[in-house]
């Protein structure tokens, strides 16, 4: 069963398949390659600090152990916050109808965007449809696989299409510029030149 | 601290700070009893083991698939499964040898993945300095027309320095408030060349958006690099 994203919007599903977007689809791409003197391609490797071999790409592996050099598989290993409390896990969103909001613009700019999607319905109700051609921005969340965070989904709807950008809350805070407590005379006074103590500099 | 200069409609510039948003703070992994444990790489290959190794040592496959049947030539018994601390990064030739001058090219590839060109690599100059002043474009363009046209990927919060630089960045943030729109924000004299903050990064079209509330103001600079197009099949 192909993978879809499943939402309700209020009390109404609908369904999406989806494909991945990136530059390289939209556009090509460019890589910087390192080449020998015959302009053939070269492959990155590493040498260790003792400098005694080459470790090819590839030809290292990350293991995890305890202080008493026991092996841990990563599937048995549970993550733990930096306040040292067991974090869920959170299952995987896909073929899961989650619930769906309409969300302003401020909403979606306040999200940077890590994937974007596009978005096919295979089923969606008529509410919803006329929700995204009128403009409006849906906002669900979304977990590729499962894990420890979960991200924003925003599916929306352009001249192009209709599109889900996953994000994650950028928690800009507004700036404000606070000079501390000023001393300021209730009443401006013309300056007088005996007020400034010349002999105390 | 990093910087950016940026201009106002009266074409007056002031050096401010950029910021990132904040990363979500990663936990740690423990095993079942609740105990630390930590992620060491260790050796599992080494280029002289490697298959294209041992394709030039075995002139005939057979007798190199016979050999690792046999015994493990694939495995380098000395080095697999030694702890790797440190490493210094490296470029191997094709014959196995390290690079000792390496020699950039850049590749363009068209979006099904075929070669287009390739062409001598040179070094892009970042286009966002503290001391080259971003113009003012003038080119205002409705909220809705950029989150719709373009992926939002990147953003930067612009903020102050000082007295005077916070009430430069807040008139800038009212006047795009007030007209609802984004300025086009570009790198070069007139604005058209894209943004690049550090050599050879990422070249980036770049959109202000400007809020305020009371006495406080949000500038944001949303940068992309995409169009929200649907990919051809």
């Amino acid at each position: 069963m192909a993978r879809e994203i499943c939402i309700e919007l209020n009390g109404k599903s609908s369904k999406f398949g989806f494909s991945k977007i990136s530059r390289e689809k939209v556009y090509g791409s460019k890589k910087t390659v390192v080449v020998d003197s015959n302009n053939n391609p070269c492959v990155r490797g590493s040498i260790p600090i003792d400098g005694d071999v080459i470790i090819p790409k590839a030809g290292t592996s990350t293991i995890y152990i305890n202080d008493n050099f026991e092996m841990f598989s990563r599937r048995d290993l549970e993550m733990y916050n930096t306040a040292g409390e067991k974090m869920e896990l959170l299952p995987g969103t896909l073929n899961v109808e989650q619930k769906a909001e309409i969300v302003d613009q401020q909403r979606l700019l306040d999200h940077f965007i890590t994937s974007i999607y596009s978005l096919e319905p295979s089923e969606i109700d008529d509410s919803t449809q006329k929700e995204l051609d009128e403009g409006s921005i849906l906002e669900t969340v979304f977990n590729y696989y499962a894990g420890y965070n979960i991200s924003s989904l925003f599916i929306m709807k352009t001249a192009e299409g209709i599109f889900g950008l996953v994000g994650e809350p950028t928690n800009f805070e507004y700036s404000s510029h606070d000079v501390g407590e000023v001393v300021v005379e209730e009443d401006e006074e013309e300056a007088e030149f005996d007020d400034m103590d010349f002999g105390m500099l | 601290m990093r910087y950016i200069r940026l201009t106002d409609s009266k074409k007056r510039d002031a050096k401010v700070q950029y910021i990132s948003p904040r990363k979500r703070k990663a936990g740690s992994y423990r095993n079942s009893k609740g105990e630390d444990v930590k992620s060491y790489r260790f050796i599992n290959d080494t280029d002289s083991h490697n298959p294209q190794n041992l394709l030039r040592l075995y002139e005939d496959t057979e007798e190199l698939a016979e050999q690792l049947i046999k015994d493990d030539p694939e495995v380098d018994m000395e080095k697999a499964g030694r702890m790797i601390d440190s490493a210094n990064q490296v470029w191997i030739a094709e014959d196995g040898k390290v690079l000792y001058s390496a020699k950039m090219m850049n590749v363009v590839y068209s979006p099904e993945g075929d070669v287009k060109s390739t062409e001598d690599f040179e070094d892009q100059e970042p286009t966002v300095m503290e001391d080259i002043a971003l113009p003012w474009t003038g080119k205002l363009l409705p909220i809705s027309a950029v989150i719709t046209k373009f992926a939002l990927l990147r953003k930067l919060q612009i903020s102050h320095l000082d007295g005077l630089t916070f009430d430069f960045l807040y008139d800038i943030a009212k006047s795009l408030q007030d007209k609802k729109s984004m300025l086009y924000v570009g790198g070069g004299p007139a604005g058209k060349d894209p943004l690049i903050f550090q050599r050879n990064g990422t070249p980036l079209r770049g959109f202000l958006e400007g809020r305020v509330k009371d006495s406080s103001y949000l500038l944001v600079l949303h940068l992309s690099n995409l169009e929200l197009m649907k990919v051809p099949e």
